[in-house]
């Protein structure tokens, strides 16, 4: 008893430790703009929406939303085609060399973004992609295919080789297999990178500052941080925003959670 | 009906130890399956059977050699084109699907219809008592559901060759015997090519028409059970078919223990075991012993009842054997006893090489 109530406690400190960012970042959305400085109060007296209507009708928010949906939709959809194939490949085709293709795919990822951010530069404008979301597409996807690669990698590496056997005896092209049999049983993984990748695309600053001029392409870690402040910082738009895009991502998260978690193997094989 | 030929069949393998050069999983198997018989590979984990029986399907492609399917080379062909239908020691069954698209996935996969799909399932389902089981996911059944479900996909599109590789290895012993005669029920009704693997030298001597023992990726022997059991060829044949396992004693002890054997063994080299199977010698009465010439005094130092029969294990001169003791008798563990054999029973194998020798 007095152990689980220890364990609750724990777990009470952890999550308030990691909600409080969110909890003050709600707080001070709805924080009228002559409380915003002031502390006390804590707790907002005249709670208000002010912050979330001037954000939605008054800014480019609503664009840069879209702007990042496409993006982070665009740039998971290609990671995990491509890959989902490259990893079953590494992972059951017996692909002479698999661990070395697997340790220069690692080794790419190392580079630190910004190092390659001038030759990045160069070449995306000589490709007159410029300010365009296609230019982000193609960026995001090159730093989301490595870590798309390993984590379906190790993921397909656990489906049951009598599995693969079993559904190339029953006349499984390797495609067929892929898609009839890996896919639906490392279903889990492939959430699992889905939310990952996403998240990556959704929250990345460096690539969409340096690549959108305007708001064509901008995207929404860009477009709260150049948020219109005429004398001051307008904490409690960049707030407001900051609440409204955290949501596709919590919503994103709650629909996968369910799939991410294991057990679909069950049953398919003794153990 | 499919006839089913390896000729010089070879399988090598790169070692991951470099220094070890590389394995040899199937050493030149040459062997004749007639169509519509049951064969097995049966031998010890490691000797190369699954091998074989992987080589067959199409799932390894051989270093050398040639496999035909009645006449026709397949040797480069893919599982698919041979036509060929596999149950696994796993199952293998698809855990996102249910029995009825488990079982109808090879026919999905070729394209009949809906309907021919539902009439084909609905008839091996009812076969393998499946009907009620249609709609479950693999993981709500048992394990003998599971191994029904793996034989159903198995036989609905009516391979010209059917491969199990240890397919009741994972099933309880009752279960075990009961899916044994339900495989071989199965292949009576349907006389289709079947190759079976397995390291149980029951489920062999059981199941098949033929059999091939195998040993370090050769075939050892092959033919019926009972020529395998009757007429080793070589002391590992004798030692892993039978159970209980065949009594083997180096030629002097045997010489001692039973003097009427020595007539017999003086034409043969000093280097031999002598052989004989637990079911051919027997305790006899101590009561009668004095009278008995048969052998010489062992110790009994072990009794084991199996409930329709006792076996002894008696030590002669550091050498352990098992014979069978009457039901009628009652000895105790330590007593002194005599046995009793046919002096013809003996088979005699090169203590060297492990042949045969049949000069005796």
């Amino acid at each position: 008893m007095v152990r689980q109530l220890r364990l609750y406690a724990l777990l009470a400190a952890v999550a308030l430790f990691c909600l409080l960012p969110l909890t003050w970042l709600l707080i001070t959305s709805v924080k009228p703009e002559a409380e915003l400085a002031s502390l006390p109060p804590i707790l907002p007296l005249n709670p208000t929406s002010i912050h979330y209507w001037t954000v939605i009708y008054e800014s480019t928010l609503l664009r840069a939303l879209l702007n990042s949906l496409l993006v982070a939709v665009f740039t998971t959809v290609f990671s995990l085609c491509v890959g989902a194939l490259a990893a079953f490949a590494l992972a059951k085709l017996r692909l002479p060399g698999a661990g070395l293709y697997l340790a220069a795919i690692l080794s790419i990822s190392m580079f630190p973004p910004i190092a390659t951010i001038s030759p990045l530069y160069i070449v995306v404008n000589a490709l007159g992609l410029r300010d365009t979301i296609l230019a982000l597409v193609g960026l995001y996807s090159t730093f989301s295919l490595p870590l798309s690669v390993w984590i379906l990698t190790s993921f397909f590496k656990a489906v049951p080789e009598e599995l693969i056997r079993a559904a190339r005896v029953d006349g499984c092209s390797n495609l067929q297999i892929l898609s009839k049999v890996v896919l639906p049983v490392g279903m889990p993984g492939l959430a699992a990178t889905f939310i990952l990748v996403f998240i990556f695309s959704w929250n990345e600053f460096l690539l969409a500052l340096t690549f959108s001029v305007t708001e064509a392409s901008r995207t929404v870690p860009v477009a709260i941080a150049l948020f219109p402040g005429l004398h001051e910082i307008p904490w409690g738009e960049i707030s407001a925003a900051s609440m409204i895009v955290s949501v596709p991502i919590a919503l994103l998260v709650f629909v996968f959670q369910k799939r991410i978690v294991a057990g679909l193997t069950a049953g398919s094989v003794k153990g | 009906m499919t006839k089913i030929e390896l000729s010089n069949v070879s399988k090598t393998f790169a070692s991951r130890d470099r220094s070890a050069g590389s394995v040899h999983a199937a050493r030149a198997l040459s062997v004749t399956i007639e169509s519509g018989e049951f064969f097995t590979f049966v031998g010890p984990s490691g000797c190369g059977k699954s091998t074989a029986l992987n080589l067959i399907a199409g799932l390894e492609t051989a270093s050398d050699g040639e496999i035909r399917f009645n006449g026709s080379d397949v040797t480069k062909s893919a599982p698919k084109e041979r036509d060929v239908a596999m149950v696994f020691q796993s199952y293998a069954l698809y855990p996102h699907l249910s029995v009825f698209k488990n079982i109808a996935f090879p026919l999905e996969l070729r394209g009949v219809e809906k309907q021919q799909r539902e009439k084909a399932v609905d008839e091996i389902a009812a076969t393998l008592g499946l009907r009620t089981l249609l709609k479950r996911k693999p993981k709500e059944l048992s394990g003998g559901q599971r191994q029904r479900v793996a034989l159903a996909r198995a036989l609905i599109r009516r391979p010209k060759v059917f491969l199990m590789d240890e397919p009741l290895s994972n099933l309880d012993a009752r279960l075990r015997l009961e899916m044994r005669s339900e495989i071989r029920r199965i292949f009576l009704e349907e006389k289709i090519t079947t190759i079976y693997v397995t390291h149980d030298q029951e489920e062999a001597m059981v199941l098949s028409d033929r059999l091939a023992v195998m040993r370090d990726g050769s075939i050892e022997q092959c033919g019926t059970p009972l020529e395998t059991y009757n007429d080793p060829q070589s002391q590992f044949v004798a030692e892993f078919i039978g159970s209980p396992p065949v009594n083997i004693l180096p030629g002097e002890s045997a010489a001692k223990l039973f003097p009427k054997l020595a007539a017999r063994m003086s034409s043969l080299s000093s280097n031999i075991n002598a052989a004989i199977r637990p079911t051919k010698v027997s305790v006899i009465d101590p009561s009668e012993s004095k009278v008995c010439d048969d052998s010489a005094y062992a110790n009994l130092r072990l009794l084991e009842m199996t409930g329709e029969a006792c076996w002894g294990h008696l030590e002669f001169e550091d050498q352990l054997l098992r014979a069978r003791i009457p039901a009628e008798l009652s000895i105790r563990e330590g007593a002194s006893v005599r046995l009793k054999c046919d002096p013809a029973d003996f088979m005699f194998f090169s203590s060297e090489t492990g042949a045969r020798n049949r000069a005796a």
